[in-house]
């Protein structure tokens, strides 16, 4: 309860210090509309040269790149600031001060930064997937909702648990959030399907970046060709990614003498 | 003056010796982008039977190494320390120094840019022999390349610096420098060569400020361009410098004043 009580907390100081800056609203609006506009001028330019690429046409590449704005519009309000915040902690010692409140210091750090405007791109995001399954003439099932809502948890729970163990490393290693921008660019790489990746790319492209399972593997349960391999794999390696990550901070939160001690 | 430059210069490159760790990581992201593009479109290249719109998979390689080149030489974040500068008001003792403050970013950015160099040549040369790249003709286009290089130098200075300038006015920046980067990664060059894209786009990139900053020194160093083409393009980079010169030096003039009136 006072878990829930702390993310309510935390989520509605976010909600507030945000409501300040209304004019950084349209600015982000405006940039949403061009990313999305661009995106889709990039694949057409791509799919001007070939109609169908390893497989790929033009409206699931689309819908993948929607799915990519859904997937770092996530991370960006609910994940990232967080966690970036978490390294400063660590390395300030702000940290002790979590540790000692009375809710899980995981939950307590892992929620006290929101972007909320980038609610922004993620339901940008998600029109664009819907207008691309659209032209695409995918039909949508109930059925495929429920693997689709699946997919999407197992996708988020991989993303936090990802970012958690990179960000928990700030334990032993100073300079994180470096590496965390980094990480950011490689993200980058999941804009595009895994399949659009020659032969040779697409194990390590996946293997390197799981972020790529996240975009493409939704895109690929719309268009009804997912393989129930894939489907494991996908929740495997998140459930196995959640487990580790929470063993990884208890570990390293254990180890950690404090900033005053 | 020049001397207060070079010494700035020798003590960001210095500078940038502490910090071998962070130019690696530079490397790598850099690389990562240019890798991701060229997948792509060896992808396509796979899909048409081995080459697309005149490029050959060799061809694709040579054109995003030389990208990444470019790139290294030419990119710079004088926006970012511009904007910083005005909404901490640190630009204020900036102004006090013998140095005017564009010159003193200018010589820091490329001081840094030293190690980055030695670290990516290298690299370069070695993804070039080991992917296979086409060799580029050795003649007047690869010449060419140089002054063109130079002028992307200070195009892609006088608009960044024209990006930082807009925070004399504006708090938050993200507006117009994302407007910026979003149309200069469609347009200029950087995901695909000019010459595989459709009609429309070809010609918005080729009148746009955005493919003198990238593909038209790339295209040079690839030896894409023949005799008309080198012309209009160099005329076009001319025209885009000086536009970019006049208007940063007028908001940079007006930004000033404005900014000496808060106190500063």
């Amino acid at each position: 309860m006072s878990t829930a009580r702390a993310v309510a907390t935390n989520l509605r100081a976010n909600v507030m210090a945000d409501a300040e800056y209304r004019t950084g609203l349209f600015a982000h609006l405006w940039v949403t509309a061009l990313r999305g506009v661009m995106a889709v001028g990039t694949i057409h330019i791509l799919f001007e040269q070939a109609p169908v690429i390893n497989g790929w046409t033009r409206y699931e590449v689309v819908m993948v790149y929607g799915v990519f704005m859904i997937a770092s519009g996530v991370m960006e309000l609910l994940i990232f600031p967080s966690l970036q915040a978490l390294t400063d902690n660590i390395r300030t010692g702000k940290l002790d001060f979590s540790l000692i409140r009375p809710a899980d210091a995981q939950v307590i750090e892992a929620t006290q930064k929101f972007d909320v405007g980038e609610l922004i791109p993620t339901f940008a995001g998600a029109g664009l997937v819907a207008v691309a399954a659209h032209r695409q003439g995918i039909d949508f099932e109930l059925r495929t909702a429920t693997t689709l809502a699946a997919v999407a948890a197992a996708g988020a729970v991989l993303l936090y648990a990802f970012h958690l163990i990179v960000a928990t490393s700030a334990f032993w290693f100073v300079k994180m959030d470096m590496l965390m921008s980094q990480l950011h660019e490689l993200f980058n790489i999941s804009r595009w399907p895994l399949g659009l990746y020659p032969r040779s790319m697409e194990l390590a492209a996946s293997v390197l970046v799981p972020a790529t399972l996240v975009t493409t593997v939704p895109v690929e349960v719309l268009a009804g060709r997912v393989s129930s391999t894939t489907l494991g794999m996908l929740l495997g390696v998140s459930v196995a990614m959640a487990v580790t990550a929470r063993m990884f901070w208890l570990f390293a939160v254990k180890r950690y003498s404090g900033a005053s001690a | 003056m020049v001397e207060a430059a070079r010494t700035l210069f020798a003590a960001s490159f210095a500078e940038s010796l502490q910090y071998r760790g962070s130019a690696v990581m530079w490397t790598i992201a850099g690389f990562m982008t240019q890798v991701m593009a060229l997948s792509i479109w060896s992808s396509v290249a796979h899909a048409r039977g081995g080459s697309v719109g005149g490029y050959s998979q060799g061809g694709l390689i040579t054109y995003f190494l030389a990208s990444q080149l470019v790139v290294v030489l030419t990119a710079s974040w004088a926006s970012w320390k511009l904007a910083e500068g005005i909404r901490t008001g640190s630009l204020s003792a900036e102004l006090v120094k013998p140095v005017p403050p564009w010159l003193a970013w200018f010589t820091e950015i490329f001081g840094f840019k030293l190690l980055m160099l030695a670290i990516q040549v290298p690299a370069l040369l070695l993804a070039s022999v080991a992917l296979g790249a086409s060799r580029p003709t050795v003649g007047l286009s690869l010449l060419l390349a140089l002054p063109a290089i130079c002028a992307t130098v200070a195009l892609r200075f006088s608009v960044e610096m024209c990006i930082g300038s807009t925070c004399f006015w504006i708090v938050d920046p993200r507006g117009v420098s994302g407007t910026f980067f979003l149309s200069y990664m469609l347009l200029s060059g950087g995901f695909a060569p000019v010459a595989l894209m459709p009609g429309t786009f070809r010609t918005m990139a080729e009148y746009s400020p955005f493919y003198y900053m990238l593909g038209f020194p790339v295209d040079l160093l690839t030896g894409r361009l023949t005799g008309g083409q080198l012309a209009h393009g160099f005329a076009m980079q001319g025209a885009w410098l000086a536009a970019a010169l006049l208007l940063g030096r007028l908001l940079w003039r007006r930004g000033l004043r404005r900014f000496s009136a808060v106190g500063a």
